[in-house]
């Protein structure tokens, strides 16, 4: 019995503790990439489940990078489909909200964050996955299934897009 | 400059929301419940396919339709071309009366495949990932778009179903990466285009993603082709754009006018290095005609150029490509747009040399309006509805007992095609009880090549002069920089160019230029690596030049390559060439090397490609 009271096997077990020490990380990861708490654990929850299958098919060997992938391409997948409606309404995007709530947010924080939600999806992630979770090159190149160089390209344009916006926004 | 936002970003990102996440079990249970509806709907599919599989009586007869679609022809490399089909209806007026090879009964080479979960699917979308087929598309009996996707599993024989695609589609363009379908455009149920679909399957993560930034009307009817980085395609009608999607990037760009009309299905092959097209049918008019001409775009540089005469007279009919040319067999012209009738099947055929830019004529075999080709490696496979006939390329002859009848009648009337590197595997609902088939072809004919003989030549395109004369190997002994060999062991490998000075090949070592690294999508560019200077022999790695056309910047770096560049007065020619190419030089500057072809002028940097493991 898992501590949610539900029978798990023995492959589930091992999931779930490979799984418990990074999910609070992945999630915040799908916040960042989407910006809406909700979406993000529906995302979580859902590459947890098309994951599970293939761990038990034992044709996954990095869990914790695969789990970052499924993450990496459904947030891809929903920002799509949700642009339309967050261009429409920008305080959708409640993560950004929340910073400016908070009595620690500070102006800088809440145009940094601003910032990094103009970025298109990808380059977005890289951002995140870069400077949140603190991983490589390499490590972003095979969690998003692109190569070395695509990561460093994104990067640099990515970067690149910031410092532009960053200095436009303090202008204002 | 890049430190402060740098730090400004770990900082801030990692501010976000810190407190509220949900905990372990709570996820972990949520997943779980999504997993448990996952698997119902598997094991509902199952007893979906299981009744299907006792209902045999209700048996539906494959009738034509109106927008018959081209095939996908999807290769063990990934590579995708379209071929044009036709309706095939009974009583179809053929010109070949002679010289067809007769069937023979049904045989073991053919059988039937487990029914698609999705349900009967005429003229799916498919392309082969290496062990699976993915199908996506197709119609039902009632000419109903069929949802959801499927991969089938050759060797297991089993069925999978697939994250459900975003958007229906019937006959999108369909591409394999290597790690996605790409799934474009399509059309509605009326037949009218589908326009800004555009999806992406990612079959590590079984999920989905849009591809955004679809601007032509593109199908299975669309010349197509996939060059390892990028999808070409070149769609026909008022105000379509010729286009390529690059997956690696996200990105879209428009493509370099043709030197010919745009066309409907037509052969359509890609050579490693070139995109060759060659007859098809024009749309957007009244009286939409066979065509007899094409042309070849390099996505390296974004040209096209005429392809040479072909002795085929115009037609709509597919192509594949060999290795070394693209073959065009059989094909159509005529007939009513609508149901197919009075289509006039022709039985001749041709072959394509795109490195000496000739054609040659091949044996006349069968005659169908139809036919769905397939390149095995030394066999092409003709399926026409419930038959197949083999040409064997080696021997230009078409087998007389080849290749018997599929008494299920899938055939090649379920339009799509794979070869899997043992089988073809084709995929699609002729009845109602089989998901497809499979044909096991015949032996090839022990390999005999006959001479070649081209019987076009482009006027201004010589014969390469790499078949050195017999006085190289002499001349090797003295002059070091030449090969001993007239067929080196290098040859063929890794798609290194032949280089020579005064007719005879210069060794890989002297002077190797080869693509960029197919399997990290960098073929685009081009390396040329040299001793130092230039002529000499390198050893290693450390102790070569390497100069580099890179015109997509695939390998990301600083310095520029110039493909409209000005010979500097001090540069001398060092006599190596590839056909018509020269290689210059700056004495005592090794930054750049510069490739002359008549009044064109190419400067290539020296630079260090990225490493791509």
């Amino acid at each position: 019995m898992n501590e949610a009271g539900l029978s798990v096997s023995a492959a589930d077990a091992e999931f779930i503790e490979i799984l418990r020490p990074e999910l609070p990380r992945v999630q915040r990861i799908a916040r960042l990439l989407v910006g809406d708490a909700d979406a993000a654990d529906d995302i979580v929850a859902e590459a947890i489940a098309l994951s599970l299958p293939r761990w038990r098919a034992g044709s996954i060997n990095d869990c914790p990078a695969y789990i970052r992938r499924v993450v990496v391409n459904l947030s891809g997948h929903r920002w799509r489909r949700r642009a339309l409606a967050l261009r429409r309404d920008h305080s959708a995007i409640d993560w950004t909200r929340a910073a400016a709530d908070t009595e620690t947010a500070t102006a800088e924080r809440d145009r940094t964050l601003h910032a990094v939600r103009r970025l298109p999806i990808r380059r977005r992630a890289v951002v995140v996955l870069r400077f949140y979770d603190d991983l490589s090159e390499a490590q972003i190149a095979e969690i998003m299934g692109i190569n070395l160089g695509t990561v460093k390209s994104q990067l640099s344009r990515a970067l690149e897009q910031l410092r532009a916006d960053l200095a436009t926004l303090e202008q204002v | 400059m890049n430190e402060p936002l740098e730090s400004r970003l770990r900082q801030h990102l990692a501010s976000v929301d810190a407190a509220a996440v949900a905990d372990i079990p709570t996820m972990t249970a949520s997943s779980r419940r999504m997993a448990d509806r996952l698997r119902r709907r598997h094991r509902a599919t199952a007893c979906i396919a299981s009744v299907g599989l006792i209902s045999i009586g209700a048996i539906a007869v494959w009738s034509n339709r109106a927008d018959a679609p081209s095939i996908i022809i999807a290769s063990t490399d990934g590579a995708v071309s379209t071929a044009a089909t036709e309706p095939v209806p009974d009583g179809s007026t053929t010109t070949a009366t002679s010289d067809t090879p007769t069937s023979i009964p049904a045989s073991s080479a053919w059988a039937d495949i487990a029914p698609d979960p999705r349900g009967v699917a005429q003229y799916p979308s498919v392309v082969w990932t290496g062990t699976e087929a993915l199908v996506i598309g197709g119609v039902d009996n009632d000419r109903q778009p069929v949802a959801g996707a499927a991969a089938y599993d050759l060797a297991a024989g089993v069925w999978r179903r697939l994250a459900d695609p975003p958007e229906l589609s019937i006959d999108p363009l369909v591409a394999w990466t290597g790690t996605e379908m790409l799934v474009i455009g399509g059309t509605q149920v009326d037949g009218s285009p589908t326009k800004s679909v555009g999806f992406a399957y990612d079959l590590a993560s079984d999920t989905w993603r849009s591809i955004e930034g679809v601007i032509s009307f593109v199908s299975t009817t669309t010349p197509s082709a996939w060059t390892g980085d990028e999808l070409l395609m070149w769609p026909s009608g008022a105000g379509q754009i010729s286009m390529a999607y690059s997956p690696r990037t996200d990105t879209w760009r428009k493509l370099a006018d043709a030197p010919v009309a745009p066309r409907a299905p037509g052969a359509s092959v890609w050579t490693g290095t070139e995109w060759v097209v060659w007859g098809g049918l024009t749309t957007g008019t009244d009286s939409p005609t066979e065509l007899a001409d094409g042309a070849a775009y390099n996505p390296a540089t974004d040209t096209w150029r005429l392809i040479a005469r072909s002795p085929l007279s115009a037609r709509k009919a597919p192509g594949v490509w060999t290795g070394t040319e693209m073959i065009v067999d059989a094909g159509s012209v005529g007939g009513d747009r609508a149901t197919g009738n009075n289509t006039m099947a022709l039985a001749d055929g041709a072959a394509y040399d795109p490195a000496t830019d000739t054609w040659r004529s091949l044996t006349s075999g069968p005659a169908h309006p139809g036919f769905v080709p397939v390149w095995t490696g030394t066999q092409m496979i003709m399926f026409a509805k419930d038959r197949a006939f083999t040409y064997d390329a080696p021997t230009d002859r078409w087998p007389d007992d080849c290749c018997g009848n599929d008494e299920g009648g899938g055939g090649g009337a379920t339009r799509t095609a794979v070869w899997t590197g043992s089988t073809v595997l084709l995929i699609g609902s002729f009845g109602a009880e089989a998901g497809g088939v499979t044909f096991t072809p015949p032996d090839p004919t022990p390999v005999h090549p006959t001479p070649i003989q081209p019987s076009t030549t482009a006027a201004d395109q010589p014969v390469p002069s790499t078949d050195a004369p017999v006085s190289c190997t002499d001349r090797a002994a003295a002059e070091p920089d030449l090969d001993v060999a007239e067929e080196p062991d290098w040859r063929g490998f890794a798609d290194y160019r032949d280089w020579t000075r005064d007719g005879c090949l210069v060794r890989i070592d002297v002077l190797a230029e080869r693509p960029g690294p197919e399997h990290c999508a960098m073929q685009s560019a081009r390396v040329i690596a040299t001793g130092s200077p230039v002529g000499a022999r390198y050893t290693n790695s450390s102790d070569d030049m390497e100069y580099v056309r890179d015109p997509n910047n695939v390998f990301l770096l600083d310095q520029i390559f110039d493909a409209d560049a000005t010979l500097p007065a001090e540069a001398v020619d060092t006599g190596y060439r590839t056909e018509d190419t020269q290689l210059w030089i700056v004495p005592d500057d090794d930054s750049s090397i510069y490739l002359v072809e008549a009044d064109r002028v190419e400067r290539w940097p020296s630079a260090e490609p990225p490493v791509c493991s």
